[in-house]
């Protein structure tokens, strides 16, 4: 029975698990980040740092793994959730599309901006 | 709906204001990560878009964002953090209601939630705002 409600793509259910995973995944990531970046104030506040960094040898593809997988979960979990909010929201058919385009067009243009960012060093 | 109403319907169970300020800081959260991304845009200019000679310590970034790891924005930092925090332990307690038989114990896990949360808080305050302010 549950299995029937779980497969059925309108239901919602995978944008429901999916909260809750990234979620939690965030939550480990965001530890590493705060741990990185705000207790020792010279990383990631100089170009040079974030360059030593970002094209070290060994750790560099490291970073940017982790900061692709920051942006791209924390991108989609945000909007996600902004989209969960709209749908709580009794509105017009075409304002609701016109709201969920733009989150879709916002997630886009953000990520790839994001994305240049991480991949140009 | 006037905050008078919106209390009085509220304010009678833990679990509708922790949804209402989940909802409220993952709005805020989102605004946030939307002006960090843009603010990290000027990381793409490169050496070699620079004069040549230019030393890596005067790229325009380091400049551009020294302000923001500074006095007040330190400050604001420490409140982002916050919200941040309050976001990740109830988002926790959400996963462990629904996926691990948490509405049995729901309102003793935020309580220990928010006590462990106020520590980390002053723990995060400290580690990051004493050796700026302190020496």
């Amino acid at each position: 029975m549950s299995l029937h409600y779980h497969t059925s793509s309108k239901s919602g259910s995978f944008s429901w698990f999916f909260m809750r995973i990234s979620g939690l995944v965030l939550v480990a990531l965001v530890i590493f980040h705060y741990v990185l970046m705000h207790i020792d104030l010279d990383r990631g506040h100089t170009f040079a740092s974030v360059y030593a960094a970002l094209t070290d040898p060994v750790w560099g593809p490291w970073w940017k793994t982790l900061d692709l997988t920051m942006l791209t979960l924390g991108l989609w979990h945000g909007l996600t959730g902004v989209w969960g909010v709209i749908r709580d929201y009794a509105m017009p058919g075409v304002l609701r599309l016109v709201l969920s385009g733009l989150l879709v067009v916002a997630g886009v243009a953000f990520g790839i901006m994001g994305y240049t960012t991480i991949l140009s060093f | 709906m006037s905050w008078a109403r919106l209390y009085a319907t509220y304010h009678r169970f833990t679990g509708s204001w922790a949804f209402i300020l989940h909802r409220l800081s993952g709005l805020a959260l989102i605004g946030y990560l939307f002006m960090h991304i843009y603010s990290l845009k000027g990381l793409q200019v490169s050496m070699a878009d620079l004069p040549p000679d230019t030393p890596i310590e005067a790229h325009p970034w380091t400049d551009y964002v020294a302000p923001y790891a500074s006095g007040i924005f330190l400050v604001l930092e420490w409140a982002l953090f916050s919200v941040v925090l309050f976001h990740a332990f109830n988002g926790i307690r959400i996963a462990v209601v629904d996926l691990a038989d948490g509405s049995k114990y729901h309102k003793e896990l935020f309580w220990i939630l928010s006590i462990t949360g106020a520590v980390l808080f002053l723990v995060m305050g400290w580690l990051m705002l004493a050796h700026v302010f302190l020496g």
